[in-house]
């Protein structure tokens, strides 16, 4: 406990405050896991409305209302746009953070842009472990609202890895 | 333990000195700064995900939800989609085949516009845009002829396309080795079983001068959708679900597809969900006001707001400068000038 020295930290100057830039960047690991085994509704939901919160989410379970949910209205009080059954493992390994000054390349863009951008080095692999979505319409936000109708547009699912390669550039744009 | 809260404490506020270095800045200073958005570049990027890309164990990607019309589950599986630099080769090479998608003078944007100044007045707009184009020009030249039988009675002269003579790149600001590769490998699943592979690929293609601007109008949110692709070709065919014995490849040589839907706010863009779930998507005049100046007895007054819309409305252009089927050429197709005045486009579950 006393290997660490508090008064080991000083205060730095305008000078050398002005003469430091922290362009060593930053390295990032992430893993995303999102109710992998249902939420709690899923556990103490009504079971009303042909069980539209469901108890099993185990892998093989061909029930549909599993995950998070995300319910937003268009407007008007009328519909609703779902993304329903959002769950999964998703992982990386290696995302860079960083600072830097672009003056030349890019097939002579470089030289004339002569800006600092904002870059987000890509990992090479992104994991995924039963990664699901669904995009649906509904007639009310919860499953329990008396009267629900669901519509399910399209269902999204994904294991294993994806590839990819390159940076990505985000700077301000000013006009 | 207390020590280390100890010291947490005092790494604050040496942080806290440091801060007292920001000046403030005066107005000419602050009349610099616009935060007007945000700008995107992606640098030597390749993509590829789905269940036979290279290092992959147990992959799965699935679209599932559709169903046959005798009511079987079609799933389907995709082998690859990927996003790569040219020379591609449908797919084999991506990952070390990387392409810089947007410039730093041209990139992809997410802006946040004042209404005004594009047609749509007193409202803040969310704009998602590609790489912008270089003129407001159509990539086609066309052949323009007047057309004489619309003059007077209320419109001004209109002109009609004789055909295309050619397609001129020069309005884009990727340049040629700015464009992208991608396509999608996937095979129909039809309960459980394989059936078929239908593969896509387009090469050269660019997307510039496309967006999406978004903007809420009455506790609804509306939009404008402007759509602009060029591919130096796209081909289609079918296989075995192992690849093998594939059919004829259906070329689309130079596409060039321009549609831009709703016209500022005086038509915009609908997208809802309607109260029993399902999607409704509306390209109209909605208010009868907008188009024709109503006069005190609810009539149309005049036909500015229609002649307006002939004349700079939005218009679409979709051409194909060759059309192939195996060896076979089917030569241009054509569709241009073509305006859209309502749509309207509803999803049923069947």
């Amino acid at each position: 406990m006393f290997s660490l020295p508090a008064t080991a930290l000083e205060p730095m100057s305008a000078e050398e405050m002005s003469a430091t830039s922290g362009q060593g960047g930053v390295y990032l690991t992430g893993d995303l896991t999102i109710n992998e085994n249902g939420g709690p509704l899923n556990l103490d939901g009504p079971a009303q409305n042909n069980h539209n919160w469901q108890v099993n989410c185990s892998a093989n379970n061909a029930d549909r209302r599993c995950g998070a949910r995300l319910a937003l209205n268009t407007g008007g009080g009328r519909g609703w746009l779902i993304l329903d059954n959002i769950r999964g493992r998703f992982s990386f390994e290696g995302l860079t953070l960083r600072t830097r000054k672009i003056t030349d390349g890019f097939n002579g863009d470089g030289n004339q842009f002569n800006e600092d951008v904002f870059e987000v080095g890509l990992p090479n692999q992104l994991d995924y472990e039963d990664a699901s979505l669904t995009l649906a319409g509904a007639s009310g936000p919860r499953p329990t609202d008396s009267n629900y109708q669901q519509v399910d547009i399209v269902t999204l699912t994904i294991n294993g890895v994806a590839n990819l390669q390159g940076n990505a550039l985000i700077f301000p744009t000013g006009d | 333990m207390i020590k280390l809260i100890f010291s947490a404490l005092s790494v604050g506020a040496v942080t806290f000195s440091a801060s007292a270095e920001l000046q403030s800045l005066d107005d000419f200073e602050m009349d610099q700064v616009t935060g007007a958005g945000l700008a995107i570049v992606l640098e030597d990027f390749a993509f590829e995900a789905g269940q036979n890309i290279a290092g992959a164990n147990n992959n799965q990607l699935d679209i599932s939800g559709l169903q046959t019309s005798d009511g079987r589950d079609v799933v389907l599986s995709v082998s690859q989609f990927y996003i790569a630099g040219s020379g591609s080769n449908q797919g084999e090479n991506v990952i070390g085949n990387g392409v810089n998608l947007g410039r730093l003078l041209y990139p992809y944007q997410i802006n946040l516009l004042d209404g005004d100044e594009i047609g749509i007045d007193d409202k803040a707009v969310l704009e998602l845009a590609a790489p912008s184009r270089l003129n407001t020009n159509s990539l086609l030249n066309q052949d323009f002829r007047t057309r004489s039988r619309t003059c007077g009675s209320g419109f001004s002269c209109q002109q009609r396309s004789q055909g295309v003579t050619g397609i001129n790149l020069s309005g884009l600001s990727s340049r040629s080795s700015e464009l992208a590769d991608f396509g999608t490998r996937f095979d129909l699943n039809i309960d459980g079983t394989r059936q078929q592979s239908l593969e896509t690929h387009a090469t050269g293609v660019a997307l510039d001068g496309s967006h999406v601007r978004l903007w809420g109008d009455n506790n609804r949110m509306v939009g404008n959708l402007a759509i602009n692709l060029y591919a130096d070709d796209l081909t289609i065919f079918a296989a075995n679900p192992d690849g093998t014995n594939a059919g004829n490849s259906v070329v689309f040589d130079d596409l060039v597809l321009e549609a831009e839907l709703g016209y500022g706010d005086r038509q915009a863009v609908e997208f809802e969900v309607r109260d029993d779930g399902n999607f409704e998507l509306l390209i109209g005049g909605r208010d009868r006001a907008d188009t024709c100046q109503l006069n005190s007895s609810g009539n149309c007054n005049n036909r500015a707001g229609f002649a307006d819309f002939y004349d700079n409305g939005p218009k679409a252009n979709i051409y194909i400068d060759d059309v192939r089927v195996g060896n076979q050429s089917f030569g241009s197709t054509t569709i241009s000038n073509l305006q859209i005045q309502y749509l309207k486009v509803t999803s049923r579950d069947l």
